[in-house]
């Protein structure tokens, strides 16, 4: 009796042992099923790029080249964009990093997954709309936080201190009416906590893993097409203008003896108070930000309150822009009265730059995509500029 | 008074060769003019292939035609020039002039100085294979000057540096440009010009203009075409006028 039950207990033992060991053999062959071929191939690329390889191999970018499980890709003086399996889009801007950490393509979306690491730059993400992966299987990182799929399109940047900026796009372009629909939801978490992006163009800035997302603002005068061909060296300013705004509530919750004057920048700080005496000039454009086609966002990095005091000046009869950044028409206007000279400075669309006599009076009418400004200096009877951009 | 008459004869004969001499004199003038005349109209005809040519031309004077056939005074066909690696320089000094052609070419460098009035310049580069990497640099001094450029409109063609200096009145100037990577130089100076610049297919396009007069129509277009994942186009212009219409277009799509 004592004989038969020790060897029933060794043949359950033996049992066990051989189904975990085929069940064990089956999962390591399903995780590395994905390694074996291709998970998706390059579509589209630009410029200079490359696919670095888990052993280090690096090979050059090439339309169709297939990817694999732990590729990076990485972009210089380039742009790519790579079509997974399930029909996922990602697609990257210049000088960007993406290390794809883990893919498994099933048939039964449940099991399928996909995770990737946003090293450096601004790439966007597009899900497949057929739902081949299940949403809470897709995990994006980047090094201060991690990104929740419940949406189809979106587009992330970080930069060289690995600052991310996360912003959701909508289903389709909104239109002029404001029917603006979002491709769905994201989560962005650190340890510092969660937060939802649920409306086209929301947008959360994460400065370190510790800090809490910043709350989401809502980017306006902005398209897919603009997002598309921007290249965000520094977020926009209705973003830099939320963090300011957070932090000085953070700031005002601390007391006095919570100050340390080592944690005071006194390099960034502005002690010049004569805002009048800035003025806007050249030196105040940001080229890096006019690289591409459209790059509205960047319109907004100008400091308005230093502009709006120097477009007191009264150089120029300048009307339907502000002398300086205008954020609402795209116009940088910039007078130098040691030549005598005005310059219209706009990269919207295509960078288009007008050079004129500041006593010139001149006419331009801009349309892109719809939406028209009419900025003239003077009577604007002499020279009449008409600028029609988009497509 | 034998005497007298034969001094009355004798005066009659001199006056009669003096005025002998005179004709001849005239008549031979009027030949030489003639001769000059004829020889004014120097005539080019060009059918050239093979790589590394330098091509150097200096047509001076009045109705000079660089092209392939001729009928009727007027320049009926284009010239033809075919290679690679091409330096060519050529010099039109003088009123209606004409450079009629058709060239097709990569890495070449080209230098164009037409001075004087109602030339006419017409020149399609690249109109079969391909034309890629080239310079030019393009001078017209004078007025009433015509001039219609087109590059990479049926052929490949990518990075193209390009100079054009125009300097005079009512001048009609038509420059297409379908060339990935190009960057367009303009400078015109001059009343009443009238100037077409259309630059298409490009993942990058550069123009710059330095526009100096009055009543002139000026219309830039730039579009990317298709295909492209990321376009630049850059538009930067220098505008010193009392009365200019100046349009531009920048889209990203094909004309």
């Amino acid at each position: 009796m004592v004989l038969l039950f020790q060897t029933t207990r060794l043949y359950k033992l033996i049992k066990w042992t051989l189904s975990s060991s085929i069940a064990l053999l089956l999962l390591t062959h399903g995780t590395h099923a994905a390694p074996v071929g291709a998970i998706g191939n390059i579509i589209e690329l630009s410029g200079s790029n490359g696919v670095k390889r888990k052993g280090g191999e690096e090979i050059g970018g090439a339309l169709d080249l297939g990817i694999l499980f732990e590729d990076t890709l990485e972009t210089a003086q380039g742009r790519m964009k790579v079509s997974f399996l399930d029909e996922t889009n990602l697609s990257l801007t210049e000088h960007s990093e993406v290390t794809i950490d883990e893919y498994i393509f099933d048939p039964d979306p449940s099991k399928s997954k996909l995770a990737l690491s946003f090293v450096q730059g601004t790439a966007r993400f597009a899900t497949g709309r057929l739902g081949l992966v299940a949403k809470e299987n897709i995990v994006i990182n980047t090094p201060t936080a991690t990104i929740g799929v419940r949406g189809t399109d979106f587009t992330t940047t970080v930069d060289e201190l690995g600052r991310s900026l996360i912003i959701l796009l909508p289903e389709e372009e909104c239109t002029i009416d404001g029917d603006c629909s979002p491709s769905g939801e994201i989560t962005v978490t650190n340890d510092g906590g969660t937060v939802v992006l649920s409306e086209a163009y929301a947008a959360t800035m994460v400065s370190s893993f510790d800090n809490a997302p910043m709350n989401p603002v809502v980017l306006e005068n902005i398209t897919i097409l603009q997002i598309d061909n921007m290249f965000i060296v520094s977020p926009p300013q209705q973003v830099q203008d939320q963090q300011v705004e957070e932090a000085a509530e953070s700031d005002a919750t601390e007391s006095i003896l919570d100050f340390n004057e080592l944690d005071v920048d006194q390099l960034a700080e502005d002690w010049d108070d004569d805002a009048a005496n800035l003025e806007f000039s050249e030196l105040d454009i940001n080229y890096l930000d006019g690289d591409f086609l459209q790059n509205v966002l960047t319109s907004f990095e100008f400091n308005k309150n230093v502009l709006k005091e120097s477009s007191s000046s009264g150089e120029i009869d300048l009307k339907g822009t502000s002398y300086g950044a205008d954020a609402v028409t795209g116009w940088n206007v910039i007078v130098d009265s040691a030549s005598g000279e005005v310059r219209f400075y706009r990269f919207v669309g295509g960078v288009i730059s007008i050079t004129t006599s500041m006593t010139n009076n001149i006419t331009l009418d801009t349309e892109n995509d719809g939406k028209k400004n009419f900025v003239t200096n003077g009577d604007g009877q002499s020279v009449f500029v008409t600028i029609r951009q988009g497509g | 008074m034998n005497n007298a008459f034969k001094e009355i004869v004798s005066v009659f004969i001199k006056y009669v060769i003096f005025l002998a001499f005179l004709f001849s004199a005239y008549l031979l003038m009027g030949i030489t003019n003639a001769q000059a005349q004829t020889s004014s109209d120097n005539e080019i005809f060009l059918n050239q292939s093979g790589d590394t040519i330098t091509l150097n031309i200096d047509q001076i004077g009045f109705g000079n035609k660089i092209g392939g056939t001729l009928t009727s005074g007027i320049v009926a066909s284009d010239w033809l020039l075919t290679g690679t690696t091409l330096t060519i320089d050529i010099d039109q000094v003088g009123n209606n002039n004409q450079l009629i052609g058709s060239t097709i070419f990569n890495s070449s460098s080209v230098d164009i100085l037409t001075t004087g009035d109602g030339n006419i310049f017409t020149w399609d580069i690249g109109n079969i294979g391909s034309s890629d990497s080239s310079a030019l640099f393009m001078d017209f001094t004078g007025d009433t000057n015509v001039l219609n450029f087109n590059q990479g409109s049926v052929a490949t063609a990518e990075r193209l540096d390009f100079d054009l200096t125009v300097i005079g009145g009512s001048n009609v100037f038509d420059v297409d440009i379908e060339t990935d990577d190009a960057t367009f130089n303009v400078e015109l100076t001059g009343s009443s010009n009238d100037f077409v610049s259309n630059m298409k297919d490009a993942s990058y396009q550069s123009l710059t203009l330095d526009y100096t007069g009055d009543s002139g129509n000026i219309d830039i277009n730039q579009w990317s075409g298709s295909g492209l994942t990321s376009a630049v186009g850059y538009i930067n212009g220098t505008i010193v006028s009392d009365n200019a219409t100046i349009q531009i277009n920048q889209v990203d799509a094909v004309e």
